[in-house]
């Protein structure tokens, strides 16, 4: 038999530091992402293909488990940016990669540094906190449009 | 003396369907280095314990090896830096021969394939071919490669795609193709622009820090991105 210790178990256990964690996370964000933008789309192609079933979907995101998984999706989408631009400051300027332990943790700050105000905004009304963004606008428009589906029930 | 287990995984194609992990317990001082904890296995316990070692004073490059996870050569990692219980498997990627000695071969192929030595078909000058001590310097890092294959077998690129040059090459390349004395830069960029040349590279870092002689390698594969780029134009 060969052995060649090169299987994606044994390669998850190679203590490789910054770097590869960061490449890691920039993966599989980025197949995050992909993977949303998929369902995303056809989701709103939905609306002129099938408008109840988009009316449905609409509703299901409205449960909280969707809140948390939308937090998700901003993390990735903004991760794989930070992360991105790292990878191509490095590349334009290979002498910075002197640097690279440091560079990655800028952009693990910048990351955590956005993700706290953005975490409490998209969060906090789930759990009664705050209000939900944009709500008093929304009020406002249902007043002119009783019939729009998204109004029906602040209607009631 | 203190005892230290060090947990080694064995593979003997002969007997073995897959690699077992063995523990040994030895006696070794926080000053020992890893590499005299394996001799002390393999002379006072277990012979047919199997690794390659030869100078043992880090500049062979013999016994490159995972520790603990993370490759190193083991007659430069300490006791003390490693802690009481050490994990000890061969580097990853390349065939397993008997233990912790792997099938060396193909990277010495990819080292070969980027023409690791100097060309110069002008004729020979009067005196040596002088060089500024800026020219130099311009290619320093990547003249201190033992190659141990610390930073290939560290790559997930390789893992991946055992046909990637790999960063070894690379750097080796690097040497030669930034030294004023040499005339063969164009061609070697040309090898190395290829999709398992350096753009297989993803900038994880694995390499450099698993370079025993802490050659930024990750760096010098940028320097050559960048001279392919700046070629083409």
């Amino acid at each position: 038999m060969e052995v060649r210790n090169r299987g994606l178990v044994t390669a998850l256990r190679y203590r490789g530091r910054e770097g590869m964690w960061a490449w890691l996370l920039h993966r599989a964000t980025g197949l995050g992402v992909l993977f949303f933008l998929i369902i995303h789309v056809i989701e709103t192609a939905a609306v002129v293909y099938s408008p109840e079933f988009y009316d449905e979907a609409l509703q299901i995101y409205k449960n909280p488990f969707f809140r948390f998984a939308e937090l998700l999706i901003f993390f990735s989408v903004l991760f794989h940016a930070v992360n991105g631009s790292r990878i191509v400051i490095q590349d334009f300027w290979p002498y910075l990669m002197e640097r690279q332990r440091q560079l990655t943790w800028a952009a693990g700050i910048v990351v955590l540094l956005v993700m706290v105000p953005v975490t409490w905004i998209m969060v906090a009304p789930v759990f009664g906190l705050a209000e939900e963004p944009g709500l008093e606008r929304h009020l406002e428009r249902c007043v002119e449009r009783t019939q729009a589906p998204a109004c029906l029930e602040v209607v009631e | 003396m203190p005892m230290v287990t060090l947990r080694i995984q064995r593979f003997d194609p002969e007997n073995d369907q897959r690699p077992v992990y063995r523990e040994y317990a030895v006696n070794a001082d926080p000053t020992d280095r890893v590499l005299d904890a394996i001799n002390s296995v393999k002379w006072y316990q277990d012979g047919s314990l199997t690794y390659r070692r030869s100078c043992a004073h880090g500049i062979c490059g013999s016994d490159a090896m995972r520790i603990n996870g993370a490759n190193r050569l083991a007659c430069k990692v300490l006791i003390r830096d490693v802690g009481a219980k050490v994990t000890i498997e061969p580097l990853m990627g390349f065939r397993v021969i008997k233990d912790l000695v792997v099938d060396m071969e193909p990277f010495f192929a990819q080292f070969r394939s980027v023409l690791p030595y100097l060309i110069n078909d002008e004729g020979a000058p009067e005196r040596e071919r002088t060089q500024s001590v800026h020219e130099r310097e311009v290619y320093d890092d990547t003249t201190k490669c033992i190659l141990c294959a610390a930073c290939t077998t560290s790559c997930p690129s390789f893992w991946a795609d055992e046909n990637f040059v790999g960063p070894a090459a690379i750097v080796n390349a690097h040497r030669f193709i930034f030294d004023s004395r040499d005339k063969a830069a164009a061609e070697r960029l040309d090898i190395l622009n290829d999709r398992e040349g350096v753009w297989r590279c993803r900038t994880v870092f694995n390499c450099t820090e698993a370079c025993p002689r802490e050659i930024r390698i990750t760096k010098a594969i940028g320097e050559v991105k960048k001279a392919i780029l700046s070629s083409a134009r």
